[in-house]
């Protein structure tokens, strides 16, 4: 079960070139296992997103990855770097083993083609020898998957709701069974019945089918529920990282605290939501030292001068990893995980 | 189906507004066609010919204008469009049909071929974008805020003059009769070759201009990202999905032009006196030739009035959201 799927290793993705240009990921470590789900939580501009269009290589210009690596294990087979593969190796490794799922529901689906064509066209490119029929039986399956009769195959997509929209994206993201969806807010598009209906069958589908998941959202709530990981992104880097319920029940880091600070309990005493004080950092003029010292209510001298590094706290369990001084790594950690 | 007949109806009831300004029109200015003709022979024309001309041109009988309009339409519905005094006693629709077909041929194969080089190369320049096809940019600004008489200027200085391959003027060699035979056909390409390039460099570069602004637009759209995750071949992605969405405006911008084709592009007509409709409108107005400026008119109002049917059509086809059943 703890056989990686994905490492992300050192990577780095600035926005320009040269001497304007923004670093937006700063030397992220992460390692996805197979089957599991990493949640990957921040606030806007924590660079997150960026992450993930990163290691897919789809980000637009100006963005570039500059540095590390992302080390993806098939099934069988040798690791391979997916920043290193040639156009044609990136095309074959795209969907059939790690899909995306987007955050516009709304925009995500071209509007001028029917559902079909547009499911269709994976499998034609991925799957040269299958049949028209067999296709199209695939793409049968996959939507009722996700509940979606089989009927509306043809439909266009102005003709579906939202929902139906992005069940649709999901279902298209299954069909070639990958080893890894990557979802990018898939759900902040769609009202909260709904959201909790889409998460709820993701949820089922994920056990049925076995893929591990990275979950990026903004909502840290939904990650403590449906994640096995949650990794804290601030200012371009990973602050903390743990199992999520030990995240829940301690969080280490000052920022991971006023995250979890910022939605209320369902049970459990009251109160008061408090939030976190001021604004992202600015990435063109990042603060010396921990990012979120300008922000954080124990920030100690230290904090201002020098970077903490990511590692093993010493006064904690093993199996997570923080960056910040008030909890100082017992030994300079290289893996990100055990 | 339902929109169809609602736009076919509304076609109708612009054709029947347009007809009725062309009959009512006329009538506002002064003076009458006997009148203007009278002029045009300076008294050159005895008191029978001018009573035979009310005759002819009906305007011996006091009639009301309701009567008037009525004999309008059936005038109309039988094709009759009046005499031209230019070419007194030609009919305008003899007239009008001799220019057509050159215009038609002129500025409708331009069109069409100006709209498809310039669609492709603004795909193409859209979707390379950042590459050296962005420096064609500036020199398509450049041509497409030329107007098409300025650069037909500059070409008869350039390209024409004796011994030149190029025809300064015309549709043809003056003296060969009109037929489908090869001399014809061919002193009749040469002589379209200089009017038909001037037209294409500077209507081409709005289409590559409006295409690569689109194709950019569509670019940064969800679903293209998508395409790309999907690992589709890049061609697939720039023509199915961007181009095939970028198109959808700049079809009702063919279709506007389609309809200004049987315009013609008067003043390129004009510039190399060619025997199209422009010119022959040009003359009409020189000429005060009301039943000639009524007719091109009435032909021009028609074209675009079907020419934007002809995109409505095209729109239901291209883009499903435009259905509404279904």
């Amino acid at each position: 079960m703890s056989s990686p799927v994905l490492e992300i290793r050192n990577l780095c993705v600035d926005y320009g070139v040269g001497e304007t240009a923004v670093r937006a990921v700063r030397d992220v470590d992460l390692t996805l296992h197979r089957g599991q789900v990493l949640g990957l939580a921040g606030e806007s501009g924590s660079g997150k997103s960026t992450l993930a269009y990163g290691l897919t290589r789809l980000l637009p210009p100006p963005g570039v990855v500059t540095g590390g690596q992302v080390i993806y294990h098939p099934p069988a087979g040798a690791p391979v770097d997916v920043l290193a593969m040639t156009p044609a190796q990136l095309r074959r490794f795209r969907w059939a083993e790690t899909a995306v799922v987007f955050q516009g529901a709304m925009n995500s689906l071209n509007p001028v083609h029917r559902i079909s064509t547009q499911l269709l066209d994976v499998l034609k490119a991925h799957r040269p020898t299958s049949t028209a029929v067999g296709r199209r039986e695939r793409a049968q399956e996959v939507l009722r998957l996700v509940g979606i009769p089989a009927d509306r195959l043809d439909a266009y997509p102005h003709q579906l709701s939202g929902g139906m929209r992005q069940r649709v994206m999901i279902a298209m993201a299954l069909l070639l069974e990958p080893q890894l969806v990557i979802m990018d807010e898939p759900t902040t598009a769609l009202d909260v019945v709904m959201q909790r209906q889409i998460l709820g069958e993701l949820a089922q589908l994920r056990q049925r089918l076995e893929f591990a998941v990275l979950f990026i959202t903004h909502d840290l709530s939904l990650l403590v529920e449906f994640s096995d990981h949650i990794a804290i992104m601030y200012g371009g880097r990973v602050v903390e990282q743990a199992a999520s319920d030990r995240l829940y029940q301690q969080a280490l880091h000052p920022y991971t605290e006023g995250l979890l600070q910022s939605f209320p309990a369902l049970r459990g005493p009251l109160r008061t939501l408090t939030g976190i004080p001021g604004s992202p950092p600015d990435l063109r003029a990042m603060p010396t030292g921990c990012a979120f010292h300008p922000r954080c209510p124990y920030a100690l001298d230290v904090c201002r001068s020098r970077l903490p590094p990511l590692g093993r706290p010493a006064d904690s369990h093993a199996g997570r990893t923080v960056a910040c001084w008030l909890h100082p790594t017992a030994e300079p950690a290289t893996e990100t995980r055990p | 189906m339902r929109f169809l007949l609602q736009r076919l109806a509304f076609y109708l009831f612009t054709v029947w507004a347009a007809i009725t300004i062309n009959f009512f029109l006329p009538r506002l200015i002064p003076g009458d066609p006997v009148r203007s003709l009278i002029a045009r022979y300076q008294g050159q024309l005895s008191a029978d010919a001018i009573d035979s001309l009310y005759v002819l041109f009906g305007l011996d009988q006091e009639r009301s204008l309701w009567g008037q309009y009525v004999d309008y339409w059936a005038q109309l519905l039988r094709g009759d469009l009046g005499l031209s005094f230019t070419f007194f006693p030609t009919p305008v629709s003899d007239v009008i049909g001799n220019a057509l077909p050159w215009t038609v041929a002129l500025v409708g194969i331009t069109t069409l071929v100006s709209f498809a080089l310039g669609t492709g190369l603004g795909v193409l320049a859209g979707w390379r974008r950042g590459s050296w096809l962005d420096g064609l940019l500036p020199v398509t600004t450049f041509l497409s805020s030329i107007p098409y008489f300025w650069l037909g200027l500059v070409a008869i200085a350039l390209l024409t003059g004796p011994g030149s391959f190029f025809p300064s003027s015309g549709g043809y060699e003056p003296g060969l009769v009109p037929a489908f035979d090869t001399i014809f056909l061919g002193s009749a390409l040469q002589h379209s070759l200089l009017p038909a390039a001037t037209i294409l460099v500077s209507s081409m570069s709005g289409w590559v201009l409006s295409m690569r602004n689109m194709m950019v637009t569509v670019a940064a759209e969800d679903y293209i990202t998508v395409a790309h995750a999907k690992g589709l071949g890049e061609r697939r992605v720039a023509l199915h999905y961007a181009a095939r969405n970028a198109l959808l405006p700049n079809i009702s911008g063919f279709a506007l032009s389609l309809g200004f084709i049987v315009g013609g592009t008067l003043l390129v007509e004009i510039v190399f006196s060619y025997p199209g409709l422009g010119f022959q409108l040009f003359q009409a107005v020189g000429a005060k030739d009301y039943p000639l400026l009524q007719g091109i008119f009435l032909i021009i109002t028609v074209s675009v009035l079907v020419a934007n049917l002809l995109a409505d059509l095209a729109y239901l086809a291209l883009d499903p959201r435009t259905r509404k059943e279904g």
